[in-house]
């Protein structure tokens, strides 16, 4: 009877914790940050991480001054887990704006969680293009990119200032490089280029050497994919001598996260295509630069997703700030005005649809005080996710696919 | 005619890998009825380990024997601690192996994360070499030449020595053998050390063309299930044959139809399993 009731009374005492607990947060505004912080994409959640605390630290006076505070979350890269965690931001821990995620399965899954639940929400580094495009929501804007964007000026480049007629691509089958490969297709083929045959190889293979043994001749080709598969066909791309054949371009995130190191020396020249470059040499991304190396260590570079996720909160808190709050409505609606003058990447502002409108860099490595870096060699100003096409012909479209758009420049398709 | 010559290559290079995971994997079977699901992950761990050492002390066979060390030292672990308790439970011994696979993979990706790493060989091993018929990267030349020593050595082991005598008795007929005085787990024990050992040189020799990540493990060991399945449970020839039919026909098939490259590699494990469940050299329970 003793036991129950001091049960009772414990119940009652974490009752009154948590409504005090409620009250509190009245005047304080807080952000959620999710991205994969553990399991195999930890690299892109850290990233991201590290750039929201640069931003974090520089804008400390700014938080102070609205009574904002940050709270990460982990999502392990699981889109079941993200949303898990986007509804405990929203019920427990009465959170205000979201930052993320950041992979491309679970930005779907963001995207349709906050369609439910209204939360302002800016995704960071998630690149599927129908975030913005067919399946928008008003609350949700975004800070980074679409597959598509930066392979609408690789198609350009390497037509018009490689004069590569014939490209075989070789990628990863998945949503993400379809996206990427209609990009360079819509651009390419209207440039001057005459095919790009694809071939498609589950993800997650190991071993390339057949598919190499078979490519098709070309001027070049394309690796359409990134991680442990993009390096293992780096690698024996190499091995098998047909670097000396055909020249090895990227996709966006070939050459562009992290896997530079294992590549080596092999990689150099390498290009490819992105709204990012850590190489890039103006003043604003060599202030952003140092003081991320600074904060998290020399030896860390800040890649693509740290400057999304920097920017995703620079973005947030400028949005509170006009908004005067965090009433929902005006911080959506300062959102979706967001003009980024002074980002790291180059300016940005947001399309009528949420998406950056950026510059595209075409990227090559170079070697740079020892190390391995994407030097900028070219860029693209103000290119949409649309690319060069009308957003209402481009949205009635076909969604890219395996095959679609058609490999063949002659097709009506493209006339 | 290049790309044939090319495409056998690639299929001998790839069934010599397998060929290394294989052979272990199916004589451990054999004796104790055990699949060793934590196979993948022996690779897993030895590759990653084996890739450090080669890294820190730019000795590639240092970093092959460590790799392999590695792994044995938790084979053995692993049998004398955990599958010893569940011996004979068919259900508990698999879920086991599942598990210390699991939390295997699980604590590499705590300790390398979740980047891709690649091994970095001398330029003189990259480089190809003249075969007659076209030229083809030294080390893949070396991993076919190491599979067929390890085939060589391990078949003169089984045939020739008294060990290779009480394993082939073991295999064949458990309780029989067992009465004839042949301490059997004590055997598999063995058995069980030098199948970790082979899975984690596999995995240090197959990183210098596979990049090492999480969830090659599974992919691996999946591999190795299908070459075993398709040779017969128990087999060394099996094993061999398994090895031979599953690298060439996943070459030929990565090579012409990429898409279908996963349907083509499990097809003949399918019409095995339907038209002779024992595998081709297995024997039928």
């Amino acid at each position: 009877m003793k036991y129950a009731k001091s049960l009772m009374l414990g119940s009652v005492s974490a009752l009154t914790l948590a409504s005090g607990a409620q009250l509190q947060a009245d005047d304080t505004i807080r952000i959620g940050v999710v991205g994969p912080t553990t399991g195999v994409f930890s690299f892109f959640g850290e990233q991201q991480r590290m750039g929201v605390e640069l931003a974090m630290e520089q804008l400390s006076d700014r938080l102070d001054e609205r009574n904002i505070e940050v709270e990460f979350y982990d999502s392990q890269g699981d889109a079941e887990t993200t949303v898990d965690r986007l509804r405990a931001m929203e019920s427990r821990d009465d959170v205000d704006l979201v930052i993320g995620p950041v992979l491309g399965g679970t930005g779907l899954a963001g995207l349709e969680w906050a369609q439910g639940s209204g939360m302002p929400m800016v995704i960071s580094y998630s690149a599927p293009e129908d975030i913005t495009m067919r399946n928008r929501v008003e609350n949700v804007v975004r800070a980074g990119w679409t597959g598509a964007q930066p392979m609408f000026a690789f198609g350009r480049y390497v037509a018009e200032e490689l004069g590569h007629k014939r490209i075989v691509m070789v990628g990863q089958d998945y949503s993400f490089p379809y996206n990427q490969a209609g990009g360079f297709l819509k651009t390419f083929c209207r440039a001057g280029g005459e095919s790009v045959e694809r071939i498609w190889h589950p993800t997650g293979t190991s071993d390339y050497s057949s598919i190499l043994a078979t490519l098709p001749e070309g001027d070049a080709v394309l690796y359409n994919g990134a991680g442990s598969d993009g390096l293992a066909f780096f690698q024996q791309y190499h091995d098998f001598g047909l670097d000396a054949r055909m020249p090895l371009l990227g996709g966006s995130n070939f050459f562009a996260v992290g896997d530079l190191p294992e590549m080596g020396e092999a990689a150099l020249g390498g290009l490819s295509a992105l709204q990012y470059a850590e190489g890039l040499e103006n003043d604003n991304f060599v202030a952003f630069r140092d003081a991320f190396r600074e904060m998290h260590g020399d030896d860390t570079m800040p890649l693509a997703p740290a400057e999304h996720g920097y920017v995703a909160f620079e973005m947030a808190v400028k949005a509170i700030e006009s908004a005067d709050g965090a009433e929902r409505k005006a911080v959506i609606a300062a959102l979706r005005e967001s003009e980024m003058p002074d980002a790291p990447r180059g300016p940005f502002h947001l399309d009528d649809y949420g998406n950056p409108v950026q510059n595209i860099y075409i990227n090559e490595v170079q070697e740079v005080d020892g190390r391995l870096v994407n030097v900028p060699i070219e860029t693209y100003s103000d290119v949409s996710q649309f690319g060069p096409f009308d957003p209402e012909e481009y949205l009635a479209g076909e969604p890219d696919s395996r095959d679609f758009p058609p490999g063949d420049c002659s097709d009506p398709y493209y006339d | 005619m290049n790309t044939f010559y090319f495409l056998t290559l690639n299929g001998l290079t790839m069934a010599a890998l397998l060929f290394i995971m294989a052979s272990g994997l199916t004589l451990a079977f054999g004796l104790m009825r055990v699949v060793n699901l934590a196979h993948g992950a022996f690779y897993l761990l030895g590759g990653y380990v084996g890739v450090q050492v080669i890294d820190k002390t730019g000795s590639l066979a240092l970093g092959i024997l460590t790799g392999g060390g590695i792994a044995l030292v938790g084979g053995l672990l692993m049998e004398r601690f955990l599958l010893q308790r569940v011996r004979g439970l068919d259900l508990s011994e698999a879920l086991l192996t599942i598990a210390v696979g699991l939390v295997i993979a699980d604590a590499l990706l705590v300790v390398y994360g979740g980047k891709p790493v690649s091994l970095p060989l001398p330029r003189e091993l990259r480089a190809p070499v003249d075969l007659g018929v076209m030229m083809y990267p030294f080390f893949r030349v070396l991993i076919m030449a190491f599979a067929v020593m390890l085939g060589i050595a391990l078949w003169l082991v089984m045939t020739y020595t008294r060990i290779g005598a009480a394993i082939r008795a073991g295999v064949d007929d458990r309780e029989t053998a067992m009465a004839q005085g042949i301490n059997v787990s004590r055997l598999f024990g063995g058995v069980f050390a030098v199948a970790s050992f082979l899975a984690g040189v596999a995995g240090v020799i197959g990183t210098s063309y596979m990049s090492l990540n999480q969830g090659l493990d599974v992919r691996v060991l999946m591999l190795s299930l299908v070459v075993i399945i398709i040779g017969g449970m128990g087999s060394l020839k099996g094993a061999a044959i398994g090895a031979l039919i599953t690298g060439m026909v996943s070459s030929f098939a990565t090579g012409y139809l990429p898409q279908f490259a996963l349907f083509f590699l499990f097809l003949p494990m399918t019409l095995i399993l339907v038209f002779r469940p024992q595998g081709l050299y297995g024997r039928a329970a």
